[in-house]
């Protein structure tokens, strides 16, 4: 073993490079750059979006609406891009328990999750069947 | 090689000071130390000037063992001959879960440093630790010989050291590894004049009563004159204020003792 550890570094060295690292310690290949944040790139990315005439929310979709409400929620964000998507929805539900229809919407509210419960047994009875044929 | 990790379980005690310092001392005297920034602050890569890309091999990668050599992990630090750093950023944070889902973080640093020994001729190794009891700070210490300990002389670091040498202890009980207390440096110790602060004097009694009277280094004299010579990459006998680095002196002599009487064993 020779003693100069300059010449066993430059002997033993390697060019390895390694998966980046960002600054909270995650790969960056599986995370946005940490670039992406500057203000340059987010204006670029807003003038973008104003070109492309897209909405952006604050929340996006947390909370599981049907397929067709939300089409029909998309249509209207479409035309009104003062609004967002949850703000939308905040006055939406005040407007409709203000009213005086609120007793009607209890009633589809309990219709659809009647529903709702009844697609999900089902969903769950062919996936248990299917299961049950994969293992046989 | 022999390694001497610096732990503290609070901040702003001095372990990377402490490294830095015995770093640039023990290479004066001829010896050839190699110190691992364990910490993903990263305050010991900045002040040794030595920063790797994210792309580069670093102290996480040591760790994780992603590396086609050990020897792309270690870095020469410019202008200081025979001193060598495994430097790190602040993505070796990811490594507190490396460790935790390993099953044995303890002892992952001292594997690793295993390697290096087989291939490399350092004299010490020194770890500098975060300061948190985390993965990290624990495998830095699994990975020692010997614990320094830097206290600040007040009653932060009092409690501070309470702590540090409970998390010793219980590490030692675990009888997976066998690190032993080597000293513990009393930091900032405040002078007025002649004078130690009412302050410094309380927190030292505290601190000797603590431990072995041995193991207890002259205190650090608190002064400008440290971070001036740190934010320079140089040393106080650059800037002609080497006699504040005594304790530095004393806690080099004892380490060339303990590595003789390990030569000899």
């Amino acid at each position: 073993m020779t003693d100069d550890i300059y010449d066993q570094l430059s002997k033993k060295k390697t060019d390895k490079k390694v998966p980046p690292r960002s600054e909270d310690g995650f790969n960056l290949s599986q995370q946005p750059s940490p670039t992406s944040d500057t203000p340059a790139k987010k204006a670029a990315a807003k003038k973008e979006s104003d070109d492309l005439d897209l909405v952006t929310t604050a929340k996006s979709k947390s909370i599981a609406l049907e397929v067709n409400v939300r089409n029909q929620l998309d249509e209207y964000l479409f035309h009104h891009k003062e609004v967002s998507w949850d703000t939308f929805i905040e006055a939406a539900v005040h407007h409709a328990l203000t009213s005086k229809a609120h007793h009607s919407i209890v009633e589809d509210a309990a219709s659809r999750l009647a529903k709702r419960k009844l697609s999900s047994t089902k969903r769950r009875i062919k996936t248990m069947t299917a299961n049950v044929y994969n293992s046989k | 090689m022999l390694t001497i990790t610096s732990t503290s379980l609070s901040g702003g005690q001095g372990k990377t000071t402490l490294i830095y310092f015995l770093g640039k001392k023990l290479v004066s005297k001829g010896h050839k130390v190699l110190v691992v920034d364990l910490d993903p602050q990263h305050n010991l890569s900045t002040y040794l000037r030595v920063n790797v890309d994210r792309d580069d091999p670093s102290c996480l990668e040591f760790i994780q063992g992603n590396f086609n050599s050990v020897a792309d992990c270690i870095y020469p630090v410019e202008e200081v001959k025979n001193l060598f750093i495994i430097p790190s950023d602040e993505g070796l944070e990811i490594a507190n879960d490396y460790l935790a889902s390993s099953g044995f973080g303890i002892v992952k640093l001292r594997n690793q440093l295993d390697l290096v020994k087989n291939e490399f001729k350092f004299d010490y190794c020194l770890i500098d630790t975060p300061p948190q009891k985390s993965q990290l700070c624990q495998t830095g210490i699994g990975a020692s010989d010997y614990v320094c300990v830097p206290v600040e002389t007040k009653s932060k670091g009092v409690i501070c050291l309470d702590r540090t040498l409970d998390a010793i202890e219980t590490l030692n009980n675990s009888k997976i590894i066998n690190t032993k207390l080597l000293a513990v440096l009393p930091f900032r110790d405040r002078l007025f004049g002649m004078n130690r602060s009412i302050e410094g004097k309380k927190a030292l009694e505290q601190i000797s009563s603590r431990i072995e009277p041995e193991r207890l280094l002259p205190p650090w004299v608190e002064s400008v004159q440290p971070e001036k010579a740190v934010n320079r990459n140089i040393t106080l006998e650059d800037i002609d204020f080497g006699e504040l680095s005594h304790p530095f002196d004393v806690l080099a002599e004892q380490l060339e003792q303990l590595e003789q009487s390990e030569q000899l064993v």
